[in-house]
């Protein structure tokens, strides 16, 4: 010990502030977090927290139908927004990685959505953009055959609501553009060469070189999106009013967390929540992992 | 050589994080003075010694304050003009008290306030003053019971003569008084009377029944602009309205003695009323209602021109009319049944049990409730004031808005309509957001009236086991 402390003691001094901060401000919060999840805490009533072990996670998937509503939304905008998302940042990643006059000014701003689109701000114009009397009503409204009173009112709408969710995410492609856009600069120039030599059409090329090549990249993207779309919050809080509506049906996971544990108090019960939400990432994560082996080139030949 | 350079820095940095983390500042650690320093020293850093601690301070007719200095926080919601007026009383208070030094923290909203009032409470930081809506009794394990200091620091809200008493029974929970109302507040129907009058349609009558209510708006429809309703849908923005329908059928929601009579035919008859509005076109669709949160003058529909005639709370009559140049006026809420119309308390604020001095800020309270120049800078905007002398005095010079309030309510008093206020259901705040998820799914067919009234009694029956 005292010949290990002294070989180590410069290396963990300058670790030091990272391992306060891991210890202080991650594990014991964690630790915490599963502690209060197995228990009935309630902010305003602390003086009769008690230990219910599993009791929340029971409930929840046995008596909890807005928990329920709340996976299948978050499902939902998982699985349809995260590869729209990558679809759009793809396509738009190529256009911009050809030899085009002003490309970086392009890039410039189709970057843009990303840098706005997580704000307050945006989600309160999208709101007003979407609303019944909204700008896309009457840019709809003003095409012929299309009456604006009509339409409906497409945040306040249960049936609509989630979309323009939706849009909102897909609008912020830039991040991902930009890694598919290294990617692709990373493939070798000769392999289209060669293949346009052997009479391959450039949408050809596209899905026996490009996307191949790329299959890393998109790899990495899918992962790193899927987390945050899981982590969905802001967006959704500031369209539906904090509430998660209408009627539940943009109640992100996120959303209902917060909501039970800071507007209802419920905080042992949205501890469980966290846990749950944690798992699933997990899972899910694990599964594309194990399955990229089947689909995932890193062009080694094998 | 070099390995002592990087423990240095090393150290360097070690410290610099740590001295970012504490964000106790030592100097101001009056009242625990550590036990080591030698006593010369402690002399001469306690500010407690420079001045001497048994002058009396307090204005004429008031209680006094004899205690060391303190320093007191008062968190509470509200706009600019709410925060200009509380820093005044506050200037005021500290002008007779010098030694209780008040500070505020505003929120501009009640979620942001208990957002952040909940996470300090928890922390064991939140402020000494708190300022508590219906939700007063989810606290009251926070909360200090204020009885012992009728007859000293709050002597002057705890006379009868000069102040309404009857607040402090609603703000109460097993015989303690928790909370120090500085206003009183009702329910109202607002009208904008500009609109009905250029559209050549009559005004609201000073008092009528549901079924006068339903044949003016039918009356009214045909008079107004296209996309212009009658009335605004209220049937689930505050939870209060459907509580007043309960009052009114004799099946109140939660009573004082701890029991609900909802069924689900009183729950049917209210979706049936407003569904029949949106059948009728008396007020908006779902999705433009939907648009609106009912909350202020911004998330007002009748404020945005959609509708004449809307529910509100009296005292934001003030707000509202100053958000249009359009002329508003007051009426009373249908009538049948019993009376039902609830007086409440309102600008109610509660003593945190971790307060510096809990003497010290009954005295905050005492004058702000009470205290005829705190009156003179409130006006109304913290309601019609609770105490006795300040209401006749700013009713007997009110003006514009104020005037509407002051005779609305007297109008109301003097209708046989208003009753006690009810306390909040347990879990107020789940029983508003569910009922209006309920209320939404019935709007858009997801559910029928039938389903929804069902859904109704069973959230409130659910809510009221918890009490």
């Amino acid at each position: 010990m005292k010949s290990f402390l002294k070989k180590n003691s410069v290396p963990y001094l300058f670790l030091l502030p990272w391992l306060i901060g891991f210890f202080v401000m991650t594990l014991y919060p964690m630790a915490m977090s599963l502690y209060m999840s197995m228990t009935n805490y309630n902010i305003t009533r602390p003086n009769s927290t008690q230990f219910i072990g599993l009791g929340n996670y029971i409930q929840m998937f046995t008596s909890d139908p807005k928990f329920m509503k709340s996976l299948q939304v978050t499902f939902l905008y998982v699985f349809v927004s995260v590869p729209l998302k990558l679809i759009f940042a793809l396509l738009i990643a190529v256009l911009m990685n050809q030899k085009l006059r002003f490309v970086g000014v392009y890039r410039a701003i189709y970057y843009i959505p990303t840098l706005l689109g997580g704000s307050v701000s945006i989600a309160v114009l999208w709101r007003k953009l979407f609303s019944k009397d909204g700008v896309i009503n009457m840019l709809l409204g003003s095409l012929p055959g299309i009456n604006a009173s009509d339409l409906p009112g497409w945040i306040a709408n249960p049936k609509y609501a989630i979309w323009t969710l939706v849009i909102l995410t897909v609008w912020q492609f830039g991040s991902s553009m930009i890694i598919f856009l290294a990617g692709l600069k990373q493939i070798p120039q000769d392999y289209y060469e060669a293949a346009s030599i052997d009479g391959a059409s450039k949408v050809r090329q596209f899905f026996k070189i490009t996307v191949p090549s790329l299959t890393p990249v998109i790899l990495f993207n899918l992962i790193m999106q899927m987390i945050s779309a899981f982590q969905a919050f802001t967006q959704a809080y500031i369209i539906s009013g904090g509430k998660g509506g209408p009627v539940d049906s943009t109640l992100f996971y996120s959303l209902y967390l917060y909501n039970k544990g800071f507007y209802l108090s419920d905080m042992g019960y949205a501890s469980a929540m966290a846990w749950v939400l944690l798992l699933i990432i997990a899972v899910l994560t694990l599964i594309i992992f194990r399955s990229s082996g089947s689909w995932v080139s890193y062009g080694t030949g094998e | 050589m070099k390995k002592t350079l990087a423990l240095l820095m090393a150290a360097a940095m070690a410290f610099g994080l740590t001295a970012c983390g504490g964000d106790q500042p030592a100097a101001n650690n009056t009242d625990t003075p550590v036990a080591t320093t030698a006593p010369a020293a402690e002399v001469t850093t306690e500010p407690a010694a420079v001045e001497p601690p048994a002058v009396a301070e307090g204005p004429e007719g008031y209680p006094q304050y004899t205690g060391d200095p303190v320093e007191l926080r008062l968190a509470y919601w509200g706009n600019d003009d709410r925060v200009q007026r509380t820093d005044d009383v506050i200037a005021l208070f500290e002008s007779y008290y010098p030694s209780i030094k008040v500070t505020g923290e505003p929120a501009p909203g009640t979620n942001e306030m208990f957002d952040m009032v909940k996470t300090q409470l928890t922390a064991g930081n939140a402020a000494d003053i708190i300022q508590m809506g219906g939700n007063f009794a989810d606290f009251k394990e926070f909360i200090v019971p204020l009885q012992s200091y009728f007859g000293g620091e709050l002597a002057n809200v705890a006379d009868p003569a000069a102040f309404d008493q009857t607040t402090f029974d609603i703000y109460s929970a097993g015989g303690d008084r928790l909370g120090v109302c500085v206003g009183k507040n009702l329910l109202a129907l607002v009208y904008n009377k500009t609109l009905l009058e250029s559209a050549g349609a009559p005004l609201p009558p000073a008092t009528w029944t549901w079924e006068e209510m339903k044949a003016y708006g039918e009356s009214v429809k045909a008079l107004l602009p296209e996309g212009v309703y009658p009335f605004v849908d209220n049937a689930a923005n505050q939870a209060n309205y459907i509580a007043y329908w309960f009052r009114q059928l004799d099946k109140p929601v939660w009573t004082s003695d701890l029991q609900t009579f909802v069924d689900a035919d009183g729950a049917k008859g209210w979706l049936d009323v407003w569904t029949g509005y949106i059948a009728d076109g008396l007020v908006p669709d779902a999705e433009t209602t939907g648009g609106y949160a009912e909350t202020s003058p911004d998330t007002s529909a009748l404020i945005a021109g959609k509708a004449a005639v809307g529910l509100i709370w009296a005292n934001q009559i003030g707000a509202y009319q100053g958000a249009t140049t359009d002329e508003l006026g007051l009426t009373v809420l249908p009538t049948g049944g019993k009376p039902a119309l609830a007086t409440q308390g309102s600008q109610c604020f509660t003593i945190n049990k971790t307060a510096a001095s809990v003497e010290a800020a009954a005295l905050f309270l005492n004058f702000f409730a009470s205290h005829p120049e705190a009156a003179a800078i409130l006006q109304t905007n913290r309601g019609i004031p609770s105490s006795i002398p300040a209401l006749e005095s700013l009713s007997a010079s009110a003006e514009g808005a104020d005037k509407i309030l002051f005779d609305y309510s007297a109008f109301a008093a003097a209708s046989g309509q208003t009753i006690p206020q009810d306390p909040n259901l347990p879990g107020d705040q789940e029983f508003i957001q569910e009922l209006q998820r309920i209320y939404q799914a019935v709007q858009f067919g997801e559910a029928t009236n039938d389903e929804g009234a069902q859904q109704i009694v069973e959230l409130i029956t659910r809510l009221a086991a918890t009490g």
